[in-house]
């Protein structure tokens, strides 16, 4: 049989199982070939897989030219089965090849991880649907447990064969699989039928468990062909640039993939499982979380190591587990450490990242299954693309990176430089820092002053740096999700964040971070963060044409999904904090300059309904309970939006419902309404004489002690006038008291430095009382002083 | 769910034991696992019990994950008590019911916490006749729950622990680590009373009621808590609102079932409000309205649509009739609610596509 049908092992990638089997398949067949689902073009340089360096590490691969920024990596940790192939096979001396297609093909695309569980959405949905019954009548939750309760276990190797060959066979049925997953088997068919062909002894292949039974039914019909499959190659293009490097790699970023990029998570774990069996491993399990949770003074005495250790052996008894396995260990813990309800699920019974919520616990025990292992490259690895790309782009742009840089970010050039010095920021390399510069991308400052230096550590973080990206814009852009996924909803991190990319001039994302973004926003709980966040990027999205910001759809998702959550946050009523005041109104001006702006602007589409938040600002003034500083702002959005009227079907909002407003409210809440309405509606009410005459009469109607009252927040009201405007404000004023003959400067002009307004406002209430009994007494002058 | 027996059918709600004695028997006869000290089944006929088993024709009694039961009978077998503790109406009473009966064939030695519950409900009283006549005597004694499933091995539910007062609930400590209780009263070997193979406790908490009677840190460390969640998967917990409320508007003779498509507003208005997270569907950005949005609530709810537009007007449910229910049967009169309720509404359902999706919405001025 060995020499009439290849050896075609499919696995699940970083599956300790996968690879024992492989390495007892190898050990007892002596293959001839070791054909590997890895990317061929890399067949070159096996030998540098081999230079002694530490697992886990990465083949990343990419594609760059104009429009195109295509990065792709193949893991490798110890126990992954592919690792096991090359290593084994090298050493029994085996004609070891990748047979995959390079990861800058078309059917990469979509594919971060070549070494995904699932290489497509269609058929992540499918295996859903197979796994979902199989769990059902096993009685088994969750893909990893499932997984683990299949395959996991210490079961002989042939045995494990078969079930392997089932099991995958039934997920991928049928099934032709996409164009691109069609042209890599066909690639990989190839190989298989070479390697056939030349008769000289057994061919082992060890591929994702999606392909094999498809390279099983494929090879056969291929022409057997004398040479070696020719690995294709990308368009001639100038700009095009492609290849494969090796570069360290960690465990945290093997558990990070999301979605169906995924492949197994808590690489420790399976380590251990790999090197000591799952006996060990479930000691080692318990001993380094007891650890941790002490280290972090989290409640994990003896007595509850002792239940947890109880538990995990009987939950292996009741499903049939000779030894507790992962899913057990930490169901397990879950049952005994935890002392009070949770708000989500427990973070193993549903792929994707952690929810927030979580108990610290479960976090920091997830924590440790991931580890912390980092890769090492030997040093005579061949160096990263990335060093190479950034000394070609320094000199491209004439950077030396040493002493002190004054650029200046009018020019092309200058922005350019920045834009490099930037992107070195957002990947933490040493030596770079900025000793001065504008805080806000879109300010007017135009002068950076840098520091720069080339210290030592500077090349090894460059080479770790490589493994975000082959060119510097790839890498910053990597490590700039990174980051704005670690912001984790906090609003004014990711603006900030946000803001760095607009410095390093990024201003792409992917799909997922999008959608992460999306998330995160929709979880923030205060409407004034999320309102100023709003203030500063709209104004990026809309004229960031310097920054190559404008139209960003990293901007766009953030904008939108903040505008419908500041909707939904500003609706209720709630009280606003006096220190909350300004942030309150600023973030209310952030909205209606979205609304405003998206009227006056079709050219950048956002996908914000502006009726929705007129509805919002109307509800907003009718509501009695709500902040008398909100309603004034909300209505003085929709006097301030000239379309108000026409869209939201609403009554009419005009100076009339300003003065119904003040109108209704106590004295000493006058100030803060008129502040909301002179805040969103300067242009239309500061200079109308009937409104001024209106709010002069209410002021003219209050008592002394109300006025009192209302005066230090009368006075903010009118701070967010200009001079100029207030100046127009004080002639409408003597205008209406008939005292044309003062000068504007009578009511404008600043007050003696020592004293403040309402001191005096005191002093004259007082004196009055004073002369008033005086008067009563008749101990007075007749005339009251002026 | 069959008929078991006469006593079944005449009873207004059957206890477990008594409801799938058949299925019991069934599983007791076919069971051939080793069965932990003092229980009635092994875990894994247990386990069969409560989430059924088709080649025994034994039915899956609550919607709940494997992981979790498994974690509970595994808690029970290895003799630490159970804390069931989640949100008003997401079965924990009943699943206390069912692991009872599984695990001693019983579920009635019940203890119900609440504000005037006192030591002697849960442990013992005396029959002050015989108190008088005779002396303190084990004839004199009246046993409450507890004193029972120490006495028979038997599993002992307590309801609403954190309603009970405090020193009540410590009463607790000493049967859960020593498992012993004293009686001062008798002496000899009436004295103390040895807890039998079998005996524990499963206790229910609600998560509204955090900070009514906080459980001392000592009495938390003697229970494994399991949190149990509202019906996390949207098609599960619409075929369950589906059938139950099928049930229940049968049981009224009302010929119609609630529509499909109400029911789906229904779902997914109780999913949003809750602010549940489940991966695909998830909205985000909702927040928890203070009432209850559990699974049992929304099959009131549902039934009420039912109950209202047949005996009103005589036809099916429509959304018109879900947007009063849920406003009289959820809202009640909590006024922040009411106001969540209202914005849900004006920002959500308005943004939702689809015919019967407008006409909820459409139907929101009957909102209070």
């Amino acid at each position: 049989m060995s020499n009439a049908a290849p050896h075609i092992i499919g696995v699940r990638h970083h599956s300790p199982a996968c690879a024992r089997l492989v390495a007892a398949q190898l050990r007892a067949l002596r293959p001839r070939y070791v054909l590997i689902e890895g990317p061929a073009d890399f067949n070159a340089r096996l030998d540098e897989l081999f230079l002694g360096h530490e697992l886990p590490l990465a083949i990343y691969s990419y594609l760059s030219g104009t429009g195109v920024q295509r990065g792709s990596w193949s893991p490798f940790a110890e126990h992954s089965p592919e690792w096991q192939a090359l290593v084994l096979g090298r050493d029994s001396g085996a004609c070891v090849r990748f047979i995959d297609l390079p990861a800058w093909h078309d059917a990469f695309a979509e594919l971060p991880n070549r070494y995904a569980d699932a290489p497509e959405a269609a058929y992540a949905l499918r295996a859903d649907a197979y796994e979902q019954a199989l769990a059902d009548s096993l009685g088994i939750e969750g893909r990893d447990a499932l997984w683990d309760h299949l395959f996991e276990q210490e079961t002989d190797t042939d045995a494990l064969a078969t079930q392997l060959d089932l099991y995958f066979g039934h997920l991928r049925g049928d099934d032709p699989g996409s164009c691109g997953n069609a042209a890599r088997e066909t690639h990989m068919a190839a190989w298989i039928a070479w390697a056939m062909a030349r008769g000289d002894g057994a061919v082992l292949v060890v591929c994702g468990g999606y392909h094999a039974p498809a390279l099983a039914r494929l090879w056969r019909g291929l022409p057997a062909a004398a040479q070696e499959p020719a690995t294709p190659q990308p368009p001639v293009d100038a700009a095009l640039r492609h290849g494969s490097f090796l570069v360290p790699y960690s465990f945290k970023r093997l558990d990070a993939f999301q979605g169906y990029a995924s492949g197994m998570s808590s690489p420790l774990y399976y380590q251990w499982l790999w090197e000591h069996g799952a006996q060990a491993a479930g000691l080692r399990l318990m001993q380094d979380t007891a650890q941790r949770l002490r280290q972090r003074r989290l409640v994990a005495s003896t007595a509850d190591l002792i239940a947890l250790h109880t538990h995990a052996q009987g939950l292996a008894q009741l499903r049939g587990h000779a030894v507790p396995l992962r899913a057990d260990w930490l169901d397990a813990a879950a049952a005994t450490l935890l002392k009070e309800a949770q708000d989500v699920p427990l973070p193993w019974t549903y792929r994707g990242r952690i929810r927030a919520g979580t108990a610290p616990l479960l976090v920091e025990m997830m924590d440790v299954l991931a580890g912390d292992v980092r890769g090492r490259l030997a040093p005579a690895t061949p160096q990263p693309p990335l060093l190479a790309a950034l000394a070609q782009e320094l000199e491209a742009a004439g950077l030396v990176l040493r002493g002190e840089l004054r650029l200046d970010l009018l020019t092309p050039a200058g922005r350019g430089k920045s834009h490099i010095l930037h992107r070195l920021l957002l990947l933490q390399i040493p030596g770079i820092r900025r000793v001065q510069g504008p805080q806000l991308a879109l300010s007017g400052e135009r002068e950076e002053l840098w520091q720069l230096d080339q210290p030592l550590e500077q090349q090894a973080a460059l080479i770790e740096a490589g493994a975000y990206g082959a060119t510097l814009a790839e890498a910053a852009q990597a490590a700039l999700e990174e980051r704005l996924r670690g912001a984790r909803g906090d609003v004014a991190a990711l603006a900030q964040g946000l803001n760095a990319a607009a410095l390093a001039g990024l201003s792409g994302a992917s799909g997922a971070l999008l959608q992460d973004l999306r998330e995160a926003v929709a979880a923030s709980a205060q409407f004034e963060p999320l309102g100023e966040a709003l203030g500063l990027l709209y104004p990026l999205f809309r004229h960031g044409q310097a920054l190559a910001m404008a139209a960003s759809p990293l901007l766009r998702s953030v904008i939108e999904s903040a505008f419908d959550r500041a909707l939904w946050l500003l609706e209720p009523p709630a009280a606003i904090a006096p220190a909350q005041g300004f942030a309150h109104l600023r973030a209310q001006i952030a909205l209606r300059d979205l609304v405003r702006g998206q009227a006056a602007h079709d050219a950048l589409p956002l996908s914000v309904e502006s009726p929705r938040a007129l509805a919002v600002f109307a509800r907003k003034v009718h509501s009695p309970d709500s902040a008398p500083l909100s309603r004034g702002a909300a209505l003085g959005a929709l006097l301030s939006l000239p379309q108000a009227e026409e869209q939201s079907g609403l009554a009419a909002f005009d100076l009339t419902a300003a003065v119904a407003l003040l109108r209704a409210l106590a004295p000493e809440q006058l100030g803060d309404a008129l502040s909301g309405l002179l805040a969103l509606a300067r242009e239309q009410l500061s200079q109308r004489e009937d409104f001024i005459a209106e709010v002069d009469r209410l002021i003219a109607a209050l008592d002394d002690a109300d006025f009192l009252q209302a005066l230090p927040a009368l006075r903010g009201a009118f701070a967010w006038l200009p001079a100029r405007e207030r100046g127009g404000v004080a002639s409408l004023v003597l205008r209406l008291h008939s005292a044309t003959q003062l000068p504007q400067s009578a009511l404008t002009a600043a007050l003696p430095a020592e004293r403040d307004a309402q001191q005096l406002a005191r002093a004259m209430q007082r004196e009055k009382a004073i002369w008033a009994r005086l008067h009563a007494w008749g101990v007075a002058a007749p005339e009251l002083p002026a | 769910m069959a008929k078991n027996n006469d006593t079944a059918v005449s009873l207004q709600r059957p206890p477990a034991e008594i409801l799938y004695a058949e299925q019991l028997q069934r599983l007791a006869a076919a069971d051939r696992d080793p069965r932990p000290p003092g229980w009635a089944l092994s875990l894994k006929a247990a386990r069969a019990f409560v989430l059924g088993d088709d080649k025994l024709g034994v039915t899956r009694k609550i919607v709940a994950p494997v992981a979790a039961v498994e974690r509970m009978l595994v808690t029970l077998a290895t003799g630490r008590g159970l804390m069931l503790v989640g949100e008003p109406g997401t079965a924990k009473s009943l699943l206390s019911e069912l692991l009872a009966t599984a695990v001693s064939g019983v579920s009635t030695l019940t203890i119900q916490g609440g504000a005037s519950i006192t030591e002697d409900q849960i442990k013992y009283s005396w029959n002050y006749a015989l108190l008088i006549n005779e002396g303190p005597s084990p004839r004199a004694l009246v046993p409450a729950p507890l004193y029972q499933g120490m006495r028979d091995g038997r599993v002992v539910r307590f309801e609403e622990i954190t309603r009970a007062p405090l020193e009540v609930q410590d009463c607790l400590l000493g049967m859960l680590s020593d498992r012993v209780m004293a009686v001062p009263e008798l002496s000899g070997e009436h004295a103390m009373l040895y807890a039998r193979e079998g005996f524990n406790i499963i206790a229910t908490a609600n998560t509204r009621d955090r900070g009514v009677n906080e459980m001392s840190a000592a009495l938390k460390r003697r229970f494994d808590f399991e949190t149990v969640f509202p019906i996390l998967d949207y098609e599960r917990e619409l075929a369950l609102v589906q059938q139950a409320s099928a049930e229940l508007l049968a049981r009224s003779g009302i010929p119609h079932s609630v529509p499909g498509s109400v029911l789906e507003l229904l779902v997914t208005t109780f999913r949003d409000l809750r602010a549940s997270q489940d991966g695909a569907r998830r909205e985000g950005g909702m927040d928890r309205l203070n009432a209850v949005m559990s699974t049992a609530e929304a099959v009131n709810v549902a039934h009420a649509v039912g109950v209202r537009a047949w005996f009103l007007e005589q036809r099916e449910g429509e959304p018109a009739d879900l947007v009063d229910c849920i406003a009289g049967t959820v809202v009640k009169d909590d006024a922040d609610d009411r106001a969540k309720l209202r914005r849900y509404f004006e920002q959500k359902v308005a943004k939702k596509s689809g015919n019967h999706w407008r006409a909820y919405f459409e139907a929101r001025h009957r909102l209070p």
